[in-house]
């Protein structure tokens, strides 16, 4: 096999959406729940990303972290800081982060307008 | 044991740390295990669950080679590409500098693995034939064609690209049920093909029958006596 270099085997063009300025909402519980989570440090910031990958073809992924080295656009929400990766800022215009209250499938969830379906567990969209 | 060329191979090389992450998220088998020196089939879906191509993963170390049908590259491409977002992948199109080989009707010795001689790489497919992906200008005795594996595979129910594995049909009526990991959670048609093994009702399936016994338009691959079908059930 040749696995070829970069010479005789050039990247294929890979799809780069246009980096959209994204708008966003946090719901009112969310807000509460992020309240708790943080604390009275707002030092740390919500990491709102996009992975590929779930049933549906697309996964959120949220974390709390201080520091990431995606290129992110910052969104400041009531003082809490919101991080949006460029790369998928185009599937994330216009989103609610909501908070579920409830024993199965709870826990913080994203309303997107961009999104066509949903899996049935909530985590993934296409 | 045969040799045959395969024309319509195609080589992609897969570069980055989410690789094997990523290509987990999008098909059907659990790659994210897979290991330099072993190789592994898996399928891209949509999420109705019909094939855009089944390949062939070669764990190279440094990377992982992609071994496609090529017709279905585009398609395949176009469904990988815009998924990567800001995930550490990159892919590089090594088809021209190789040409692609099957053997078959042999005992396999440990498949699953892949071994590599003077640019010759042979991957031992769970499928039960060899994948052969060799460096453009090295010599490999091999029949011109494919109908000498057709006729094999007709004897061992084995599927085909561009024959059997088309987008008309979903990984489960195709007889891709090795490739289909039973618990590696959410891959995009996953919920539809987990359905149909629950309930036991997946629509269609691979058949070997006798070429008398059914409609010709049903035949996907056609031998002497024998041919594939995807029937009914």
């Amino acid at each position: 096999m040749d696995c070829g270099t970069c010479e005789t085997a050039g990247p294929i063009q890979v799809v780069k959406p246009d980096v959209v300025e994204v708008s966003l909402t946090i719901s009112d519980k969310a807000q509460a729940m992020l309240a708790d989570a943080f604390g009275e440090d707002r030092s740390m910031a919500l990491l709102v990303g996009v992975l590929s990958g779930g049933c549906s073809g697309y996964m959120y992924d949220l974390q709390i972290i201080e520091e990431t080295d995606q290129s992110c656009q910052e969104v400041n929400i009531n003082g809490f800081r919101v991080l949006v990766p460029n790369a998928s800022s185009h599937l994330l215009d216009g989103i609610e982060i909501d908070y579920v209250d409830r024993l199965m499938g709870g826990g913080f969830k994203i309303n997107n307008p961009n999104a066509d379906s949903s899996c049935g567990c909530g985590e993934s969209f296409a | 044991m045969q040799t045959a060329r395969y024309s319509e191979g195609h080589l992609s090389v897969w570069r980055g740390t989410d690789v094997l992450t990523f290509i987990d998220g999008l098909s059907t088998n659990r790659v994210l295990d897979l290991r330099k020196g072993e190789c592994k089939q898996t399928t891209f879906t949509t999420t109705t669950a019909k094939v855009i191509d089944r390949v062939a993963l070669f764990h190279m170390g440094d990377f992982v080679a992609c071994v496609s049908h090529a017709p279905f590259w585009d398609a395949l491409h176009a469904h990988v590409s815009p998924r990567i977002l800001g995930q550490d992948v990159s892919i590089f199109d090594a088809s021209a500098n190789n040409e692609f080989f099957v053997r078959f009707g042999h005992e396999q010795v440990t498949p699953g693995f892949h071994s590599a001689e003077d640019g010759v790489t042979v991957g031992r497919l769970e499928s039960g034939y060899d994948l052969i992906v060799a460096s453009v200008g090295k010599h490999v005795e091999s029949l011109e064609n494919l109908d000498s594996f057709h006729t094999w595979r007709i004897e061992q129910c084995i599927p085909w690209a561009g024959y059997e594995i088309t987008s008309k049909h979903h990984a489960l009526a195709c007889g891709l049920s090795k490739d289909i990991h039973p618990s590696k959670g959410c891959y995009i048609g996953q919920e539809v093909l987990t359905r149909m093994i629950s309930r036991k009702k997946q629509g269609r399936a691979l058949s070997v029958v006798a070429n008398n016994e059914v409609q010709p338009s049903e035949i996907t691959t056609k031998g002497e006596a024998h041919s594939l079908a995807i029937l009914r059930v």
